[in-house]
């Protein structure tokens, strides 16, 4: 029995009765609508703290329904914060997986998917026209990068942070980090950089 | 860009949307295959050439593991329709020894998952069973797919011992030397480099595979020892062990490396040289 000690919003169930009881579908049935357990939240949250392009959309749903699959044998330990989080990180190392193993993801009704940090930035890849399979291509490529390459970039170009400020706060000089940035957005658009023009 | 279903705008509706339906069906779909994977990898231990192969790290578990998480999966699942949860239930109702074939346990996860991970699976399946040109053609179409790192030198390796096993020396040193030139490759890749190169007769490849090879493992490694007892059973199998000689252009190498017994390389030649050193 999974004891009930999360927070309670009125009316609704306490997040842990969510999982509790049926099977997977039942329970994906109870934590898709209107996200209780703010699942999107949390997965939009790691994703940018890892510094990766994906869509969170996407991402959101398997993490539902991951959840949904492995409720089942959950017992109410670890604390159910630190569970989603697991179930949360290991959405996201299965779809850096299938980006590595060039796994397309499923397209239901054709549609490409949404890079959740693009066009959280009001629309980068139209900005820099990039096609959908292009930008697959380039997310692969970006994700290969060191993090603080990736981590310039989201903070520089898709949060347009200032760049004498962001460098001090993170201890390293504007040149690195602007540096860092550009060699995330030459992997992002599939460009070779200043340094692997130089080594030719 | 747009997104479809009630998440559109980052905001979900009321309903389930049809996606997240079939999200958990690719949960359970992967989990399938997972667990056919490594049934195959079970089976393949019995097989003729199984032990020539390499342990696969879906064999890590053993069978009582394996029907243990079955029979958790085919609880878990009951009220899904998957055709191949029968199979799955099929298979954990019988004894190992009566189970498909490990190339047919490694097609079923193929089929439902086909990615580098799993064709590397089946081809091992089929070597496992001396079949092989076919596990050389089902590599080829691993490598030739941009695998990881990962997938490549466990490719390559297995591809060194499909020509191996096809009596060409020369392509297994190939296949072996770029196993071992992949950054993180296993222990069994740099083992082999050196082993092939001293097979053939390349001096050249023997020196830099041997220094390569106590560059990067301690030779009281315990992957080393494990790799070591592989390559002495495959010696004494395939090359009629302890009457087995290098090629003349690397015998001195092989030698003077035998005569040491200390260093990683030194192991490797000793180990497949014995006495006759």
């Amino acid at each position: 029995m999974i004891p009930a000690t999360e927070h309670r919003v009125k009316g609704r169930p306490a997040a842990a009765e969510l999982l509790a009881r049926g099977g997977p579908r039942e329970i994906l049935a109870r934590i898709v609508p209107d996200d209780p357990l703010e699942l999107r939240a949390r997965v939009a949250r790691r994703a940018r703290e890892r510094a990766l392009l994906l869509d969170v959309d996407r991402a959101c749903l398997r993490t539902m329904a991951l959840c949904a699959a492995r409720a089942v044998r959950y017992r109410g330990r670890p604390r159910l914060d630190l569970w989603l989080r697991a179930r949360v990180e290991e959405v996201l190392d299965g779809l850096l997986d299938e980006e590595r193993q060039g796994v397309a993801p499923p397209s239901p009704a054709g549609e490409p998917p949404a890079a959740e940090a693009v066009r959280a930035a009001g629309g980068l890849a139209a900005r820099f026209d990039l096609a959908p399979d292009a930008l697959a291509a380039g997310c692969a490529r970006f994700h290969r990068l060191s993090f603080a390459d990736r981590d310039a970039f989201l903070r520089l170009v898709v949060e347009a942070a200032p760049l004498d400020a962001t460098a001090r706060a993170l201890g390293t000089s504007a040149t690195e980090l602007a540096r860092g940035a550009r060699r995330a957005l030459c992997a992002l658009l599939g460009r070779s950089t200043q340094a692997d023009e130089e080594a030719r | 860009m747009s997104f479809r279903g009630p998440v559109r705008d980052g905001r979900l509706g009321r309903e389930v949307p049809r996606s997240a339906h079939d999200e958990l069906s690719e949960i359970l779909r992967a989990e399938i295959a997972t667990l056919l994977a490594e049934a195959a990898a079970l089976r393949a231990t019995q097989a003729p050439f199984g032990r020539f192969v390499g342990q696969p790290r879906e064999s890590e578990a053993n069978a009582f593991a394996w029907r243990v998480r079955a029979r958790d999966a085919l609880e878990l699942w009951r009220d899904e329709r998957a055709g191949d949860l029968h199979l799955l239930a099929s298979i954990a109702a019988l004894p190992e020894t009566e189970w498909p074939g490990p190339t047919t346990l490694a097609r079923a996860a193929l089929g439902l998952d086909p990615t580098p991970r799993r064709r590397l699976a089946l081809a091992r399946a089929l070597l496992a069973e001396g079949e092989a040109a076919a596990a050389r053609a089902e590599l080829v179409r691993v490598l030739d797919a941009s695998p990881t790192p990962e997938i490549e030198w466990r490719a390559c390796t297995l591809l060194a011992r499909a020509h191996e096993q096809g009596g060409n020396d020369r392509l297994a040193l190939g296949a072996a030397d770029r196993a071992a030139d992949v950054p993180g490759c296993g222990v069994e890749a740099l083992v082999d480099s050196l082993f092939f190169a001293l097979a053939v007769g390349d001096l050249r490849r023997a020196v830099r595979a041997g220094a390569r090879l106590d560059l990067l493992l301690r030779p009281t490694a315990a992957d080393l020892e494990r790799a070591l007892a592989e390559l002495r059973l495959r010696v004494a199998v395939f090359r009629g062990g302890s009457s087995w000689r290098p090629a003349p252009a690397t015998a001195e190498l092989a030698r003077a490396l035998a005569s040491g017994a200390g260093s990683s390389a030194e192991r490797v030649a000793h180990a497949v040289l014995g006495d006759g050193a």
